[in-house]
């Protein structure tokens, strides 16, 4: 009996290993999400033929996978239309490029007023959320295509708005610190707490820690001590498959013992933001010239803006304290898939004083970090008008 | 006594239930267990059995059907495997092995029924077959094959023929039109009008035929020998061949004409190459019939350029988005000549304003282009990229267009017209560009020599062709239109330079734009020839002899 139950559970589990094989050949691919962290498409424009002068829906869904905070400003747009012309509110024929004109119809997202008829807005894509947008799409006539079937291909762009931040603890150990534990044979190399950043732009801190310094007097010592140097390191690496379409913001909270290297800030492209009037530089070629420095504003993905005023509607939301800050913006030709950032600061002199005085070993301070930017990803997909044929 | 008997029946009684627990326990446990007799078939050899069994058949189906079917050479493995360990009689074997079998083939039937098979069967054939088509698909062997078929590189990248919208996606084939002939007799005595011949014309291509000329000869020697009493409408005889047309053939169909009663003449054959005199009874040695077809066919190719703003394109280059690439452009299905085209890397940038456009004139198909026609090609490019005037004609050809000074390419305005006018034109004799107004002048008035006589005598099926481009493209001042008559080769390589509006002025970043090659050529297809066997008998004329 318990070999033939052995036989009968053998054959049962060879079988429904078959039927899961044979199933999986002739299952419908599930549409599914290639963004892992941030706003992507799903699926297709869901249609790929249609008949000269007829027209037809497209739709694209979007879905925010992002962390943290929503995306904002989220433009779904399409690109290359013409030949084909889009229909809205009822019968309205138009350009793809062409601004809306009417004020409102069914199915008109918050920010659709005043765009092109090509593109569709909303003002906040949270977390988790899906959205589906639709285009009714006109197919060119018969003439127009000359009466060869036409492969057009059509381009989907989704560009949003993303900003985050997060929160490090940087260890600080006198060298003297470091001797002793060494002898003692204890653990000194202690890292402070760092986290990565959530979005397709992950910003990571690489600081080797902890930061080692040395006191220039003995305990007890009238001298006061010099500022000491450090370099926070900040790997800066796209994770999606699109790109920064703005210009990169990159703030730096600092504590209140701690200070930017003037000397050298503006060498690193770090700014501080109660000094800086809100101009990047930007070194051009002008033939017959040569290099020229010119101060432009930031590109915000959409036009060009005052970079101060762009930072302050990102992180309007936020308490950030104006200071004890520094700027950075990362021009978004310069933005690579991966790369690092560096940001020189000083330990001042008077606290290393405080710290050698009271004989304080070790300090942790926490540095904040805020990233904002407008990422951009693009698809493409063709769409076949065939000819009637045959008549 | 009692006692012993009862004692040694006992003992013989014990021995025979010893011997058969023990004949029990080898059966059912240890080698060659579930064997009852030493010589009967055990539950061993029937798992062996069905796991062979099931083994082959998973091999055969995954080779054929797929590689999911080698989950059942898999189980058929495990039968054999576990055989051994079986102990289980015959009958229970069998019922146990039968399930399997059975639960086997209900997972084959229902994944057939479900359509999976089909899907296996009806696709690309095998997996290997499938293998190979992938690696010749391959986009560094397609580099390789076409660096062998053309290694001086001044071939455009490939287009490709239009996609046409049928369920089962065939592929047109590359041609316009074929022509096929069968005959009713084939041993066939001199003079006697027994002779049937059916030509089938076929429309292979995507537009409609409204006439097409077909002839029916003999090959060469025998040219001018076939005679019919009695020719069909829209039939005659001409210096030896019969000539026939066929009007209006629909797309992707066919017509057939009938030639009956016809006979070979004997003194003829006789005369022209056997000195006057024939054999009686004697077989004449390869006589073959064929059938022509010919037409003027139109096709058209476009190609796609697109251009994209150049910030835009830089950031998607720089960011590993974007990758520059030759794209070819898209033949109208089922023609024999394809005019391919090609502008460079593409998407363009919006700040190039010039760009050269390279087009390829190339018969595909079987049969011929005839050197004593010509072929009409007319190139619409959009109003913004301006005229494309094929370069390599530029010292040979005149250009006509609308001048508003004295300097029209170093001609003036009545003498170009005087060398290029319609019939020139028409005629090929000689080379000649036509724009726009010029085109529109000479060839699109109601009463234009080409409108009213040449195209109804030379190309009728392209009637249409033309009225579009009058009535459509050159009315719309959309498009510049170029006409150029001299591309009677069959293969063809010409340059034009088109000027590129510039900066994309609208909000969108692509752009794409269409230039249109639309051609009328004439072009003549032959059919396999027939052999007859032919004889004559004594007493048919003094042309047939006895020996």
């Amino acid at each position: 009996m318990k070999a033939k139950a052995i036989i009968l559970i053998v054959s049962l589990i060879f079988l429904a290993f078959s039927f899961g094989c044979i199933g999986q050949e002739t299952e419908t691919n599930e549409t599914k999400l290639d963004v892992e962290e941030g706003v992507g498409v799903v699926g297709t424009l869901k249609i790929d033929e249609l008949h000269p002068g007829l027209d037809g829906y497209i739709s694209l869904t979007v879905r925010s996978n992002l962390g943290g905070e929503g995306a904002r400003n989220v433009y779904i747009s399409l690109d290359n239309v013409k030949p084909f012309k889009l229909v809205e509110c009822g019968n309205e024929i138009s350009e793809p490029s062409r601004n809306r004109s009417l004020d409102n119809c069914n199915g008109f997202l918050d920010l659709d007023k005043n765009l092109p008829y090509r593109t569709r807005g909303t003002v906040k894509l949270f977390p988790g959320e899906e959205l589906d947008v639709f285009w009714r799409l006109k197919a060119p006539s018969v003439n127009e295509i000359s009466d060869i079937a036409l492969k057009h291909p059509i381009y989907y762009d989704v560009e949003y708005d993303y900003h985050v931040n997060f929160h490090q603890s940087v260890v600080f150990m006198s060298q003297n610190e470091m001797l002793r534990r060494r002898q003692a044979g204890e653990e000194y190399l202690i890292q402070g707490e760092s986290a990565s950043t959530a979005g397709e732009i992950r910003f990571k801190s690489i600081t080797q820690q902890p930061i080692l310094f040395a006191f220039d007097y003995q305990p007890g010592s009238d001298n006061p001590e010099k500022d000491f140097s450090f370099v926070l390191s900040y790997l800066v690496e796209n994770k999606g498959h699109g790109f920064p379409i703005s210009d990169v913001i990159v703030i730096l909270e600092y504590p209140q013992d701690i200070k930017p290297q003037e000397d050298v800030l503006n060498a690193y492209g770090w700014k501080e933001w109660n000094k800086w009037n809100g101009k990047i530089n930007v070194t051009e070629y002008q033939p017959g010239v040569g290099a020229v420095t010119k101060e432009v504003n930031c590109r915000t993905g959409i036009g060009e803006e005052n970079c101060k005023d762009w930072i302050n509607e990102i992180f309007k939301d936020e308490k950030i304290n104006q200071d004890r800050l520094l700027v950075k913006v990362i021009k978004r030709e310069d933005f690579v898939e991966s790369f690092t950032i560096n940001a020189p600061m000083v330990l001042k002199g008077e606290v290393k004083k405080e710290l050698r005085d009271r004989n304080i070993p070790l300090k942790i301070y926490p540095f904040k970090v805020y990233v904002g930017y407008r990422y951009f990803i693009e698809g493409k997909e063709y769409i076949t008008v065939y000819p009637l044929r045959g008549i | 006594m009692e006692n012993n008997d009862e004692n040694e029946i006992k003992n013989i009684e014990e021995e025979e239930k010893k011997e058969l627990e023990e004949e029990y326990k080898k059966a059912f446990t240890g080698r060659g267990a579930g064997r009852i007799s030493g010589g009967g078939i055990s539950g061993e050899d029937i798992f062996r059995a069905a796991g062979f069994l099931l083994f082959i058949a998973g091999i055969i189906l995954g080779f054929f059907m797929g590689l999911m079917f080698l989950v059942i050479a898999l189980l058929g493995l495990v039968l054999i495997v576990i055989a051994p360990h079986i102990h289980m009689p015959e009958t229970e074997s069998i019922f146990v092995v039968l399930l399997i079998l059975g639960l086997v083939a209900i997972g084959f039937v229902w994944f057939i029924k479900i359509g999976g098979g089909q899907a296996v069967l009806t696709g690309a054939g095998s997996r290997m077959g499938r293998g190979i088509s992938a690696i010749f698909d391959s986009y560094a062997v397609k580099n390789f094959m076409n660096l062998v078929k053309n290694p001086f590189g001044i071939s455009p990248t490939g287009g490709e023929f239009e996609e046409v919208q049928t369920t089962t996606k065939t592929p047109p084939p590359n041609q316009a039109i074929d022509v096929s002939i069968r005959g009713t007799l084939d041993k066939v005595l001199l003079d006697q009008p027994a002779l049937t011949f059916i030509v089938t014309v076929e429309n292979l291509g995507s537009s409609k035929i409204s006439k097409v000329d077909v002839s029916l000869e003999l090959l060469s020697p025998y040219t001018g020998c076939l005679k019919f009493e009695e020719l069909g409408q829209n039939c005659d005889e001409k210096n030896g061949k019969i000539m026939c047309h066929v009007y209006d053939i629909p797309p992707f169909s066919s017509k057939e004409i009938v030639f009956s009663a016809g006979k070979l003449d004997g003194k003829c054959i006789a005369d022209i190459a056997h000195g006057g005199k024939l054999i009686a009874n004697t077989q004449i040695g390869n006589i073959q019939v064929v059938a022509k077809a010919s037409t003027y066919y139109p096709t058209a190719s476009r190609l796609a350029v697109e251009r994209i703003k150049e910030d835009y394109g830089v950031l998607l280059i720089k960011n590993n988005v974007l990758r520059q690439k030759p794209t070819g452009a898209i033949y109208r299905a089922g023609t024999a000549v394809t005019i391919d085209m090609d502008i460079g890397d593409q998407p363009i940038f919006d700040s190039v304003k010039q760009a050269g456009l390279l087009m390829r004139w190339q018969n595909v198909g079987k049969g011929k282009i005839p050197s004593d026609k010509n072929p009409f090609l007319f190139i619409i490019t959009p109003h913004d990229f301006g005229r494309c005037i094929p370069s390599t004609y530029r010292e040979n050809m005149l250009i006509v267009r609308e001048c508003t000074g004295d300097n029209c390419d170093g001609y003036s305005k009545t003498e170009v017209k005087s060398k290029c006018d319609t019939l020139s034109f028409a005629e090929g004799s000689s080379v000649c560009v036509l724009c726009d107004s010029a085109l529109k002048e000479i060839w699109c008035s109601e009463n234009s020599v080409i409108r009213k006589t040449l195209i109804p005598v030379y190309a009728p099926n392209a009637e249409e062709v033309f009225d579009w481009i009058c009535d459509e493209i050159l009315a719309s001042n959309e498009y510049h239109v170029c006409a150029t008559n001299s591309l009677t080769q069959e293969f063809n390589v010409f340059t034009c330079t088109l000027n590129l509006p510039g900066k994309i002025q609208t909000n969108e970043n692509r752009v794409t734009n269409y230039i249109t090659s639309v051609a009328v050529y004439p072009y003549t297809v032959q059919s396999a020839p027939i052999t007859l066997k032919a004889y004559c008998v004594e007493g048919q004329g003094d042309w047939c002899v006895s020996k």
